[in-house]
């Protein structure tokens, strides 16, 4: 569905990306881990056409990212559905008008089929009554469902997270985690996450990807990851998900990969 | 002002800054507002009219009668163009002159009126002007002048200033004196002489005073001229004053010192006047012959105004055909009229100019363009018929099936402009309307604004439709232009912006000439 | 040693010109971006609106307050100077033409750089810092159409009102100074205010008033479109945001005065 090919980008004299390689399948979680600074970010923007790679090429759906004319882009772009890492929600529309806007924009729904759909994707990550409230007037972890919220409303076939969890308690980022395996897989979507949080890449993924220095130095399902690397700095990040598995798997409540 | 709408408030905004616009307009326009220089006009030559140009005023008497319309060179002079208001008239025996408000002030022409019963005619020359004095020139020259008077005073002063020049002085009184007597003793002599001359002298005196009194008016002027120009030179000239006063000190102290050659010239004059007198006395005989045929003369030109008013008074009562014609308005205005019309039809189409045109606009709301053909009439300069279709593109809002013909809108409407502003008037996209342009940058600017359909178009537009437009012209013929109609209906509300021409034949003419 | 100093220098040099050859090409970019969805429908007349208020109806106080200052200390000034040689007469003449072709534009335009150009600089920079630019571009919503064009509009439209509201308090409040204090025949006053005053003299002053509407709103959006380094960048976007405005207003102000609307002595006539 999505393959990076040798993907090469740099800022100045920082050389973010490296010649990544990735191929991220229908259907599937992918979760890219790496430290911060690693250029998760400025991968998974790749993705979504926010950058243009220095060399290589993105592919979505067989469409050549970079070769793509404004409004073939901005079709391209109603497939995905991102949930940014503050939620970037905009300060002047109502939680309602975020939820909505991609519909107002995009569609010729009437208003009141758009409110009902707002209310029903705001059921969906679990808030109600919430239409009228301004953005600044919710926490945090508010924000991120809203944030959700509005990466599904439009249906799309595949949701981007940026750190989903960063910033938030522990309590938060397991509701969020939870929010995130739930809705994907009702949707039954293709979701890919970028995060430096093992919990929740040990929860939500079906795959994992590694990126170090510029490039994926592991891929795999997350026992291949945590348990089968020789690379000492992979087998150092993954550590704290290797005891988290560990445990659960003598608890018996691992709920992640299945 | 917290539970406004947005649109309120910039309604607000908007709505006050075209008063304010209007009112700064209408106030720097105020004094063109009505400037609309009608039929009558003349020409003055002038020598020199340095500072004059278009639109400069022309005033009588401090008022403003009209302005200037062109200045041109013919035959090394200037000709000037004069647009008079309204129903002013100006007497032909008047002087045109240059004036300026103050030293450094803005030029105008006045006019200063002269007596005559008989007015410039329209399009005529006005004979007599006075070119600008060159206020530079004049200073230098003055100046230079007092410099030379005091040079000479001061040297005089010096020369003469001494105990011999009083001397001198008291000679020459005691001279003068004797001078008197001798005069005395001749007049003495002669007394029966003078007594005749002095005689008829009265004669002709009462002849003259005769022919002054019908021109009584003429001097009148004529003095009051002098008048106020002498008036005008002693308050400019005090210190001119004050240096001719001491240059008078100094030649009297000069003659006091030349006493000598003094008497001499003295006596020279008594022998002059003696001689004078023996010439009066030879030639009394001719001198009253001279008189009396004066005075018969002076009765026949008595006769020949007497009549000459007579013909006048016939023509201001209204008496015989001539006088009805030019004492009933109406009757000299149709002829004027006539006349005009005559002189444009000699003309074929060098007045009346028909212009065609087209115009595109793309509606933001209605997401269609709308496309215009217009055909312009335009009899005079300031007035002009248009005849415009348009489509209705409000019509293609609905589902039904679209029809070009029904949407088809007419407008037909008549224009006059004053000055800045036209005023318009008729149907208007099928429907009565009214409207204002605005015109600005040397008409390469128009604001517009129509009213129409008054009572709305349809059940979704129940207020008039208000149409505002600014158009700007790059070139005479075509204009690039931006607005917004039936802003009062939330309903068909549409913004629009769009290209188009309006020419006519010269406008084609230069066209060609410039592209092909 | 000199040889690294030379080789520094010339360095320094060429970075600065390649930094400041990129700057003008983002921004030429940035303007051309703009044009392009200037002219794409449908224009989001809601958004431009609310910005026309913002810039318009509520810069509207602080323009009132200086252009109403600056008149009364023009009155007071010229008549100082015109008192020496007998000319009280034209101080009206003097407050309504700087006020109409000078002061009321480029005044005004300086106000509502500080006041509305920095305000769109912080919010385009605070919606790219906290993403929300990057945001509307997943949405598939181009960020130029949403954010800038209604920006642009609503100075290009508003900057011109302003101008002649201001070119009125000015010269009111002149007409207050000369008639209240200086003792003026209002009637006279008035006269001469728009005696020599030509139109020419108002729509050259509000054609130049157009301009500097859409230099403070295209350079406060580009500031604020291209801020980088989170909320202490958003601080220094708006403070260039202004200082560049306020270059950008005196350069494009001379050009054009030089350009348009001076004919040397005389005037054109209207």
């Amino acid at each position: 569905m999505i393959f990076c090919e040798n993907l090469y980008k740099a800022f100045g004299d920082n050389h973010v990306l490296q010649g990544v390689d990735l191929h991220i399948k229908r259907g599937e979680s992918m979760v890219i881990i790496g430290g911060s600074g690693t250029g998760k970010s400025v991968l998974i923007k790749h993705i979504i056409g926010l950058l243009s790679p220095d060399a290589g090429r993105v592919t979505v759906d067989g469409q050549v990212v970079g070769d793509l004319h404004e409004d073939e882009l901005n079709e391209m772009r109603k497939k995905f559905g991102m949930l940014f890492q503050g939620a970037a929600l905009f300060d002047s529309l109502t939680v309602g008008g975020n939820v909505g806007f991609a519909l107002k924009e995009h569609t010729d729904l009437a208003q009141s089929k758009i409110d009902e759909r707002v209310k029903e994707c705001l059921e969906m990550v679990g808030m109600k009554d919430v239409e009228r409230l301004m953005p600044a007037e919710l926490s945090g972890g508010m924000k991120k469902r809203v944030g959700l919220a509005r990466a599904i409303a439009m249906n799309p076939q595949i949701i981007l997270f940026d750190e989903p969890t960063t910033g938030l308690d522990p309590v938060m980022a397991d509701v969020i985690n939870d929010l995130i395996i739930k809705t994907t897989r009702a949707l039954k979507v293709t979701s890919v996450t970028i995060t430096h949080d093992m919990v929740s890449a040990n929860r939500i993924a079906d795959r994992i990807a590694m990126l170090y220095q510029g490039k994926i130095v592991a891929i795999g399902t997350p026992d291949e990851v945590m348990f089968n690397q020789t690379n000492p700095a992979v087998r150092e990040f993954v550590e704290i998900g290797r005891i988290i598995r560990q445990t659960e798997a003598v608890q018996g409540r691992h709920i992640g990969a299945q | 002002m917290k539970n406004w709408t947005n649109e309120a408030k910039l309604g607000v905004f908007i709505i006050a800054g075209f008063a304010v616009l209007f009112w700064l307009t209408f106030s720097i326009g105020g004094k063109k507002l009505f400037s609309v220089t009608g039929k009558k006009s003349f020409i003055v030559y002038f020598k020199t009219i340095t500072g004059v140009t278009e639109k400069s005023d022309v005033r009588m008497a401090g008022v403003k009668i009209g302005e200037v319309k062109k200045v041109e060179l013919e035959n090394y002079r200037a000709k000037v163009t004069v647009g008079l208001h309204g129903d002013y008239d100006v007497p032909d025996d008047s002087v045109a002159t240059v004036q300026g408000k103050g030293l450094l002030g803005e030029k105008f022409i006045e006019i200063r009126p002269g007596f005559s019963p008989t007015y410039v005619s329209n399009g005529g020359v006005l004979a007599n002007s006075i070119p600008p004095s060159n206020i530079d020139d004049m200073v230098a020259k003055l100046s230079a002048a007092l410099d030379d008077i005091k040079t000479v005073t001061n040297s005089l002063s010096e020369s003469f200033g001494s105990e011999e020049g009083k001397q001198g002085l008291k000679s020459i009184i005691s001279n003068l004196s004797n001078l008197s007597k001798d005069l005395n003793d001749v007049v003495g002599g002669n007394k029966e002489k003078l007594t005749q001359i002095i005689t008829n002298v009265d004669k002709a005196t009462a002849v003259l005073q005769l022919i002054l009194t019908e021109n009584r008016e003429n001097l009148r002027g004529s003095i009051s001229n002098l008048n106020s120009m002498s008036k005008s030179f002693a308050e400019k000239a005090p210190d001119l004053l004050e240096h001719l006063d001491q240059a008078a000190s100094g030649i009297r102290d000069m003659v006091s010192d030349n006493r000598t050659n003094l008497k001499d010239s003295m006596s020279n004059i008594k022998e002059a006047s003696g001689n004078f007198n023996g010439v009066l006395v030879e030639n009394r005989e001719n001198f009253k012959v001279a008189m009396a045929n004066l005075k018969t003369s002076s009765e026949k030109l008595d006769e020949i105004m007497a009549s000459v008013k007579k013909i006048t008074a016939k023509i201001e009562k209204g008496e015989g055909t001539i006088g009805k014609l030019v004492q009933e308005e109406e009757v000299y205005n149709g002829l004027n009229e006539t006349l005009e019309g005559a002189k444009n039809l000699t003309k074929q189409t060098g007045a009346m100019k028909v212009g065609i045109g087209a115009r595109a606009e793309y509606q933001s709301e209605m997401q269609q363009s709308k496309s215009y053909f217009s055909i312009r009439v335009k009899p005079r300069e300031d007035k002009y018929y248009m005849i415009e279709v348009s489509e209705d593109v409000r019509r293609n809002l609905g589902t039904g099936p679209r029809n070009t013909l029904n949407s088809l809108l007419y407008s037909f409407y008549i224009a006059k402009r004053f000055g800045n502003v036209t005023i318009k008037g008729g149907l208007m996209e099928s429907s009565g309307g009214v409207g204002l342009d605005l015109h600005g940058w040397e008409d390469k600017l128009m604001l517009t604004a129509d009213v129409f359909n008054f009572s709305g178009y349809d059940n979704n537009a129940k207020s008039p439709q208000v149409k505002v437009t600014a158009k700007y012209f790059p070139q005479k013929y075509l204009f690039l232009y931006v607005g917004g109609d039936e802003l009062a209906n939330k309903y068909y509300r549409t913004f629009f912006g769009g290209i188009g021409i309006m020419a006519d034949e010269e406008d084609f003419k230069f066209f060609m000439a410039r592209f092909f | 040693m000199l040889k690294k100093i030379a080789v520094g220098t010339l360095e320094f040099v060429g970075r600065y010109t390649i930094d400041m050859v990129k700057a003008i090409g983002l921004m030429g970019e940035f303007v051309g971006d703009t044009m392009k969805w200037l002219s794409r429908k449908p224009l989001r007349m809601g958004a431009a609106v609310d910005q026309m208020v913002e810039v318009g109806a509520n810069s509207f106080p602080v323009v009132f307050f200086t252009a109403m200052f600056t008149g009364m200390v023009l009155a007071l000034q010229s008549h100082t100077g015109f008192k020496r040689f007998g000319a009280e007469s034209m101080v009206g003449t003097v407050v309504g033409l700087s006020m109409t072709r000078e002061l009321g534009p480029v005044l005004t335009a300086l106000v509502v750089t500080g006041r509305a150009g920095s305000a769109m600089t912080a919010q385009l920079g605070t919606m790219r810092v906290t993403e929300q630019i990057d945001a509307l571009y997943t949405l598939a919503a181009n960020p130029i159409k949403y954010l800038v064009v209604p920006r642009v509009i609503a100075g290009t439209l508003m900057l011109p009102v302003l101008t002649v509201m201001a070119d009125f308090v000015g010269i009111l409040g002149g007409f207050v100074v000369a008639v209240m204090l200086l003792g003026a025949n209002p009637v006279l006053y008035m006269e001469k205010t728009f005696e020599f005053m030509e139109y020419n003299d108002m729509f050259s002053g509000l054609l130049k008033s157009m301009v500097f509407g859409f230099i403070i709103s295209v350079v406060g959006c580009y500031q604020g479109f291209y801020t980088e380094g989170g909320a202490e960048g958003v601080g220094t976007a708006t403070t260039k945001s202004v200082v560049m405005g306020f270059m950008l207003i005196f350069l494009a102000n001379y050009i054009l005065t030089a350009l348009l609307f001076s004919n040397g002595g005389g005037g054109a006539k209207f």
